[in-house]
């Protein structure tokens, strides 16, 4: 069972703070927080407590804030800038190889996880 | 004839063919029987197979729920152990009333019916004071029962409820929500129910943001509309009686339903207020609660009002509340309308013209801030404390008017001690018996009593058993249960 918010199902029984957190990218604890504030939703209340306008409400202001597939493309531009501009930092997320200095003679598998062009396929 | 395979055999002993599907160790034996088909068998997860596959269980399984997924203290409550508790009726035990306190004192006493279903309404029967043992729950009248009835309940019809404020202090377990709970018993025996009851049992309630909360522009206030109504509700169905007496003061009109009510002065009594507004648990701004406590402030000229809150430091300890305004900021107490309501009468600003204030500290929520015991000169004020120890705001309203008294609570004497503990072993709740001890143990004179051939001596134990007891628990009731009852 879920409570689906922002296209997002999230589940029915976690408070509505740490479900959104949970499950929206780009949504960290203290995000959900002011946001639940912002709408009036009180601190324990739970997914499955939320009403018809309450969720319409938190739908509204997510899609105002930077977050999941926006925040995936601003992420992914970000990228593709460095590369296009022939940055050190672009080369090294095209070569999949990291970008902040660490050492590449061990390890390195976080930057050849997720150093791409395209991190997030939208 | 074949050789012995291995070596393991005696050079002239020589293994037949019979002999070899007697073997344990020959690979003969894992040979499949002619005739069957090779391969492995696939297994595939079948649940009614599986089902099948185990002992004593049949197809169709019914899923049951657990019996509760409360913890012991809140399962016990919600599973009614206390059908399963002793039955006191045999007992003959009197009841609490103010009129005969000093002949039942230091005696076991029971509520009335009434009395019961009202402490019920009101929460004021707590779950932690082990009430489960008995059919109906008891209460021990004691030193404190006393000084409550003289320092509080006689003052309830001739003073206002800003000169009869007081605080319940005392360290933890020592009885403040038991002593709340026999305050309200007497009143309602005093005045034959003639009394009106506002109690909050639990302040936490008010401010660790279960509640829901919308503002009031109106007020300047938020309304907590789920707390309120529940309040509301409780308070309704506690002063029933009382509440069906009293004539409203003005005409009030409101819509319930899309039914429209017109309530007349003179007519129609508060109680059809409460019943028929709805207004107390609507999302939105209201005025319910506001005319509610004015009408109460204009009845409290013939009927007395006592206020009461448990667990009080939750809330004034605790100003910052855990609710948020929409741009972040945190709600204080001050800003609730609940919250408005409660601070108002604790300073004495507004008051009831008949009544008291009654309110009780708990020793499980802040024991490390001061902003109670300071206002309540318990403690020294210290200049350097910090905000989150000390509310400097909440100190200084609590302090107008002369301040809150404050009552402290003692512990058991060490005879009602025993006529507790003697209580407990008539129910057959505590064992008193001969502790046996080990030989290299015994003391001399356990040593001599054997030898003499003394008798075991059933009083002489119990009342080695209540010095015991009272020893460790210092006559603090909570101590004391927990060394003679639950601990073995």
């Amino acid at each position: 069972m879920g409570v689906h918010v922002f296209g997002k199902s999230v589940k029915h029984n976690s408070l509505v703070r740490i479900g959104l957190a949970k499950v929206i990218f780009g949504l960290g604890y203290k995000q959900a927080e002011m946001l639940c504030a912002k709408v009036g939703i009180y601190p324990q209340m739970r997914m499955n407590q939320l009403k018809e306008p309450q969720i319409m409400d938190l739908n509204r202001e997510l899609s105002q804030m930077l977050v999941e597939g926006q925040l995936k493309q601003k992420v992914n531009n970000d990228i593709k800038l460095k590369r296009d501009i022939g940055s050190y930092a672009g080369t090294r997320h095209t070569l999949g190889l990291p970008v902040h200095g660490q050492n590449t003679r061990n390890n390195a598998h976080t930057a050849k996880k997720l150093n791409k062009l395209e991190r997030f396929r939208i | 004839m074949l050789k012995a395979a291995g070596g393991n055999l005696p050079k002239n002993v020589t293994m037949t063919m019979s002999m070899r599907s007697l073997s344990m160790s020959s690979p003969t034996l894992y040979a499949k029987p002619v005739g069957t088909p090779g391969g492995k068998k696939k297994m595939l997860f079948n649940p009614k197979t599986m089902k099948n596959a185990l002992p004593g269980q049949s197809e169709t399984k019914v899923k049951k729920a657990g019996m509760t997924h409360l913890d012991f203290d809140d399962a016990i409550r919600s599973m009614k152990f206390y059908k399963n508790g002793t039955d006191l009726k045999p007992l003959g035990l009197s009841t609490l009333n103010p009129n005969n306190l000093s002949e039942s004192k230091s005696t076991v006493v029971k509520y009335t019916s009434k009395c019961q279903r009202t402490l019920g309404y009101l929460g004021g029967i707590k779950k932690f004071q082990n009430n489960e043992l008995y059919r109906h729950p008891v209460t021990l009248v004691t030193e404190n029962t006393t000084r409550i009835n003289e320092e509080f309940i006689s003052k309830l019809d001739n003073s206002s409820s800003k000169e009869n404020r007081l605080a319940l202090i005392g360290s933890r377990g020592v009885g403040k929500s038991t002593v709340l709970a026999q305050a309200h018993a007497l009143a309602l025996e005093k005045f034959e129910k003639d009394v009106i009851i506002l109690h909050i049992n639990l302040g936490e309630q008010i401010v660790n943001g279960t509640n829901d909360y919308v503002f009031n522009p109106k007020l300047n206030k938020y309304h907590q509309p789920m707390f309120t109504k529940r309040l509301i509700h409780k308070l309704r169905l506690s002063n029933e009686e009382i509440f069906r007496k009293l004539k409203l003061s003005k005409d009030y009109t409101f819509s319930n339903r899309r039914q429209e009510f017109n309530l007349k002065k003179g007519e129609n009594t508060l109680y059809d207020f409460l019943k028929n507004n709805k207004d107390f648990g609507k999302f939105g701004p209201n005025d319910a609660f506001q005319t509610f406590l004015e009408e109460l402030l204009i009845q409290s000229e013939t009927v007395p009002v006592i206020f009461s809150i448990d667990n009080v430091n939750a809330i004034l300890d605790f100003p910052i509340t855990k609710y948020r305004k929409p741009d972040f900021s945190p709600i204080r107490i001050e800003e609730l309308e609940i919250g408005s309501f409660i601070l108002d009468f604790l300073s004495g600003e507004k008051s009831f013209n008949k009544g008291g204030i009654l309110i009780a500290k708990t020793g499980i929520i802040g024991t490390a801030e001061k902003t109670l015991d300071v206002a309540l000169g318990i403690e020294e004020n210290d200049p350097y404390a910090k905000s989150e120890i000390f509310d400097y705001d909440i100190c200084v309203k609590l302090r107008e008017n002369g301040g809150i008294k404050p009552f402290k609570i003692e512990n058991f004497t060490k005879d009602e001690t025993k006529q507790l503990m003697n209580f407990w072993r008539i129910i057959g709740s505590l064992p008193v018996k001969q502790f046996y001890t080990k030989e290299v143990d015994k003391t001399s004179e356990e040593l001599s009593a054997e030898g003499g051939n003394e008798q075991f001596d059933l009083e002489i134990q119990f009342e080695r058993m209540v010095n015991n007891n009272y020893t460790i628990s210092s006559g603090n009731p909570h101590y004391l249960f927990k060394t003679s009852m639950l601990s073995y």
